[in-house]
């Protein structure tokens, strides 16, 4: 039997090997005009709007799990960046830490996967690396890409700009992500499978933009979920903000796994949920807007800004409040 | 007066506040014929008296023979010659310890029977006290105690009462809140729209509870809320509105003979009941089928909680319903109890009529619970009646010390002294936070103390951790004292306890000096410098606090770390735990997810509760090991089974190896041994180890503390076996024996 072909050394050293990788996997997945001059930079066209510019890096285990994949993420998560400041995302670059051995099978159903994310977001790849480090020095494969997006209104998206009133707005049920991944890496076998949540969240936002909606800030619930989320911008933006928990959108699998397995879903990874501001006269239009997207179709209200005191604090089913903090993020037992 | 006369300055000191102490002294003067004054100075009373010296000699007589709890010191003086014996206005000097501050008692017995005549002009008067009854620390604004610096400042005494007050002779010479209908306080009623003043509210109060709603009622020094106990329905609505499924309720009864309707009650939990404190008071379920109390009251457990009457207003209620009463705090579970009108009045969803006055209680406080056992009286939850009491502990400067987050309660010492908070409730909430922060900065004014070192939990999550660490500054030093250390100094200075002695601490969790969770220490104390020396053998807790609320989960995290095969583990499980809940659980034991390391006894106990009685979920905190409890105590005589631990060293530890009494407990299931029995030799064999660790480090002595020992048959296992070894057993008394007890024992641990 052929051993499967797999990366080698030689596929980083910039020699024939390297040229025969980008050729045959590289360019036929995600080639464009720019990207096929394989020049050392791109030159880009200017923009109308102010350009706005991000970076991420991601280094999932494992690389494909129930809903998406790195290669996905790696596309949708710094789009979704961009985004989040109100940006139309236009280019990408990508590049790749490849581990000694890794199949090439897998190296190309991640671009493949890169590719198709790219097109539903309508961004282009304009340029790209790739290096090859030895066994054991990666794990298996790591993206980092940037992305530059303009800004097609007046203001960019800031939590300077959340103030008390506001209404606190979920783009979509949270927790399916950080469960999705857990759940496929630990070997944990759910009655009910959750899928990534993974969704490009521009079309939300830009929708939200173009209605009119006076969006003052948007936050992707990535590391942290939700609760490090609205907690990180009552610090950056001073302001206190009340959650109530019945109005927070959990889908029943997901509030199972979360009982099962002791995890709060506030503070679950999410890749196709934000957190968004807003004056509360508009919420309903909002909410309207949102539920069209199957990426928003549990959009809810789920609080307000309450005050100027930095902190958060959540309402549960009975009425009692709690205080939400960094603390709680760590979840220490601590139940007698 | 003559030449020959004596000139003496007498200090009263000890529980000298609300005692009306000045009137007797007064009495006694005049009827030794002495002259001078007595004055309240706060924390002690100041006499300047002179006399012959045979009637000085028969006044002091007269001091020292009854004032038993009061210090009496005299020191001659030059006076200036005076007539007659007055009583002077009170003036309140800075303290440089503590002050002694009032007690707040139950109605006493002259109190209830000029209640009941109907030719008293209080009688029916809910508001009816003396020199020796009713509310004085939770109405104190400041001291000395005296009816301006009371919520009682705003009555004016009528010419009667005035009268009364003035004249030596009277019950209530002197008596600081005297009132009586025409002048005192009032009853309120609040239907959710409308407060209705006088009139006919008790009677509007009364029809509430027989047609079975439920009412709040504003008590002595907190809300609280009632209805029948006879009717199953009215008391899971009141569950429901608690948010309360199965914790059990305590019952408030019209007398003794009540109770002992109800319960078994020996000497001692009679008198506890009958005290001026007025706790309620565990007692064992009489089991008969006439017991007029609905099964949803306090489900699956051998004791009534029970209160005898606080207040007149209790008496007038009970005699009116003239059955006993569920008798709750008002606070949805994670709120802290009401104890003002306007927030009553805010409060919806939570009763259907609110009989309120208008005293105003300053520090609130719920009711306090005690328990008997095994010649031991211990604390289980230290609030209304005691909170007030000093202790006396080796402490220099001004200190705080903010205890746990659970059943919290704070502690300030300053200058050999040490007050506790009465009990606040959780720190989870908002309002809980709230109502310590309130309670703190009153008791800080009143005791006039502003700390220079705190101390807290080493727990980081922790708000009381969080609350110390944020407070610390240049002149103010944050610092952490390990969970069950501080459990152990809780008792090092309440109990006369030898150089040497070994100290148990077995609770549910507490952070420990590793960064795991403790639960089962002994500390080998040897000249007030503890040592932890033994633990049990470590297990995990799958789900964190998921396991703490779930005894399954604790079942499976012991076969699994006993080594059972993996279906025998998830075999042994009650049929109720899903195939999900085993598969999901055993994965996070195996692959170490969310699965901190612990030696917890509280979660041991849910282990074996889980296999011996089926418990799967607890709605309160010890459910599972009060039901394994009670199956033990039906157990006749000594069980033949024991859970038999190991002791095994590990480094500079003991570790109490229960792994292969587990398995045998597990097959020993599966041979049909009686579950009482399982129960009952789960029991002996955690004091047989107890017992073992005491000879193997040589110590004759032992101190107890930790949650696990409010159980009564642990107790009395634990008692007899101190009988047949020849150890001693220190028990906790007046500090809570739970995490209540915490800031006591970290503000007198040792700075490091």
């Amino acid at each position: 039997m052929k051993d499967e072909p797999r990366i080698l050394l030689t596929h980083g050293t910039g020699g024939q090997a390297t040229r025969d990788l980008i050729q045959q996997y590289f360019l036929p997945a995600y080639g464009n005009a720019q990207l096929n001059l394989l020049t050392d930079g791109a030159v880009l066209p200017p923009l109308h709007g102010q350009p706005v510019f991000t970076t991420d890096s991601y280094v999932v285990q494992p690389l494909f799990f129930p809903g998406g994949d790195i290669g996905e993420l790696a596309v949708v998560g710094t789009c979704n960046d961009l985004a989040m400041m109100g940006a139309i995302p236009r280019w990408l670059s990508v590049s790749f830490i490849l581990e000694e051995s890794l199949p090439l099978e897998i190296l190309d159903r991640v671009l493949r996967s890169m590719r198709r994310a790219a097109d539903a977001a309508g961004i282009s790849v304009v340029a790209g690396d790739t290096k090859v480090v030895e066994r054991g020095k990666a794990d298996q494969l790591f993206i980092t890409t940037s992305g530059i997006g303009e800004l097609v209104h007046d203001q960019p998206l800031h939590p300077l700009r959340i103030q008390p009133g506001d209404a606190i707005v979920v783009s979509n049920d949270i927790g399916r992500h950080g469960i999705a991944v857990m759940a496929q890496r630990e070997g944990i076998e759910l009655d009910i499978d959750i899928p990534s949540d993974v969704a490009p969240l521009a079309p939300l936002v830009q929708a939200l933009l173009q209605a009119g909606i006076d969006v003052h800030c948007a936050r992707d619930l990535t590391r942290g979920g939700l609760g490090g989320a609205v907690l990180e911008l009552a610090e950056q933006s001073g302001c206190g903000m009340a959650l109530e928990e019945a109005f927070i959108p959990v889908v029943s699998p997901v509030s199972a796994a979360c009982e099962l397995l002791g995890f709060d879903p506030l503070f679950i990874a999410n890749e196709g949920c934000c957190v968004l501001f807003m004056p509360p006269d508009q919420v309903a239009s909002a909410l309207d807007i949102l539920q069209e997207f199957s990426a928003g179709r549990w959009a809810a209200s789920i609080g307000t800004v309450a005050d100027q005191s930095g902190r958060v604090r959540i309402r549960n089913r009975y009425g009692v409040e709690r205080p939400l903090s960094w603390h709680t993020v760590d979840q220490l037992p601590r139940i007698c | 007066m003559g030449q020959s006369n004596v000139s003496l300055s007498i200090l009263l000191s000890g529980a000298v506040q609300g005692v009306g102490l000045r009137p007797r002294v007064k009495r006694w003067a005049d009827q030794c014929a002495i002259a001078g004054w007595v004055r309240n100075d706060g924390d002690q009373v100041r006499l300047h008296v002179q006399g012959d010296p045979q009637a000085m000699t028969a006044f002091l007589d007269l001091l020292r023979n009854h004032l038993s709890d009061i210090a009496v010191r005299q020191v001659p003086a030059l006076l200036q010659p005076c007539d007659g014996f007055a009583i002077e206005a009170g003036v309140s000097q800075p303290a440089s310890a503590l002050w002694q501050l009032p007690a707040d008692r139950g109605i006493c017995e002259p109190c209830q029977a000029e209640f009941h005549d109907p030719s008293n002009r209080r009688y029916q008067y809910p508001f009816i006290s003396c020199n020796d009854c009713g509310p004085r620390f939770s109405i104190l604004h400041r001291l000395p105690f005296s009816r301006d610096n009371t919520a009682y400042g705003r009555w004016q005494p009528c010419a009667r009462c005035q009268a009364e007050f003035a004249h030596p002779d009277d019950r209530r010479f002197h008596s600081e809140l005297i009132c009586c209908p025409d002048c005192g306080p009032q009853l309120q009623l609040w239907n959710g729209e409308r407060l209705q003043q006088g009139g006919d509210v008790l009677e509007q109060a009364v029809a509430c509870l027989q047609e079975g709603r439920i009412l709040a009622l504003k008590a002595q020094t907190a809300v609280q809320l009632l209805c029948r106990a006879d009717d199953a329905a009215v008391v899971a609505r009141l569950r429901q509105y608690k948010a309360r499924r199965r914790k059990p309720l305590a019952l408030l009864v019209a007398s003794l003979e009540q109770a002992r309707q109800l319960a078994l009650l020996d000497e001692q939990e009679a008198a506890l009941l009958q005290s001026p404190q007025r706790p309620i008071v565990l007692a064992a379920k009489r089991t008969a089928a006439d017991i007029p109390v609905a099964d949803n009251v306090a489900p699956d457990v051998p004791d009534w909680g029970l209160l005898l009457p606080v207040t007149g207003l209790h008496l007038a209620l009970l005699q009116r319903v003239g059955q006993p009463l569920v008798c709750t705090s008002a606070n949805r579970s994670g709120e802290p109890v009401l104890y003002d009108n306007a927030t009553v009045m805010a409060t919806r969803g939570l009763f259907d009529l609110a009989l309120l006055h208008d005293v105003d209680i300053g520090i609130p406080q719920d009711d306090s619970l005690l328990m008997h056992t095994a010649g031991n009286t211990m604390t289980l939850r230290r609030a209304r009646s005691y909170a007030h009491e000093k202790f006396s502990v080796p402490v220099t400067e001004p200190a705080l010390a903010l205890g746990g987050d659970l059943k919290h309660s704070f502690a300030l010492g300053r200058n050999g002294c040490a007050i506790l908070s009465p009990y606040i409730g959780d720190l989870d909430s908002i309002a809980v936070q709230a109502r310590q922060q309130a309670v703190l900065e009153k008791l800080m004014e009143l005791h006039a103390i502003d700390p220079v070192s705190i101390r807290c939990d080493g727990h980081r999550g922790y708000h009381s951790h969080q609350q110390a660490h944020q407070w610390s500054h240049q002149q103010t030093v944050a610092s952490d004292v390990q969970h069950h250390l501080a459990h152990v100094m809780a008792n090092h200075y309440r109990c006369p306890l030898p150089d040497r002695y070994l100290a148990l601490v077995w609770d549910g969790a507490g952070w420990g000096e590793d960064g795991t969770l403790w639960g089962s220490e002994a500390f080998l104390v040897e000249n007030g410098l503890a040592r932890r020396v033994a633990s049990l053998w470590p297990f995990s807790l799958p789900g964190a606090d998921q396991a703490a609320r779930q005894p399954w989960r604790m079942a499976l995290s012991l076969s699994f770390h006993s080594g059972r095969p993996s279906q025998a583990a998830l075999d042994c499980l009650h049929p109720a735990v899903s195939e999900e809940q085993r598969r999901v659980v055993h994965r996070l034991l195996v692959a170490n997810i969310n699965n901190p390391p612990t030696c917890s006894m509280g979660r041991l106990f849910d282990a074996v509760s889980h296999l011996v009685c089926g418990s799967c979920e607890q709605d309160y905190e010890g459910e599972a090991a009060l039901q394994l409890q009670a199956l033990a105590s039906r157990c006749e005589g000594a069980s033949p089974w024991h859970f038999d631990l190991q002791t095994v060293e590990h480094g500079n530890l003991l570790l109490g190896d229960w792994r292969p009494a587990w398995q045998r407990l597990c097959e020993a299931k599966s041979d049909h041994v009686s579950p009482s029995q399982l129960a009952l030799g789960f029991h002996q064999g955690l004091i047989d180890w107890a017992i073992a660790l005491s000879h193997h480090l040589g110590t004759k002595d032992l101190s107890i503390s930790g949650g696990c020992f409010q159980n009564r048959v642990l107790q009395s296992l634990l008692a007899q076996q101190a009988i047949t070894t020849g150890i001693r057993i220190h028990w906790p008394t007046t500090v809570p024996v739970n995490d209540g007890g915490l800031a006591l024992g970290q503000l007198v641990v040792p700075a490091r």
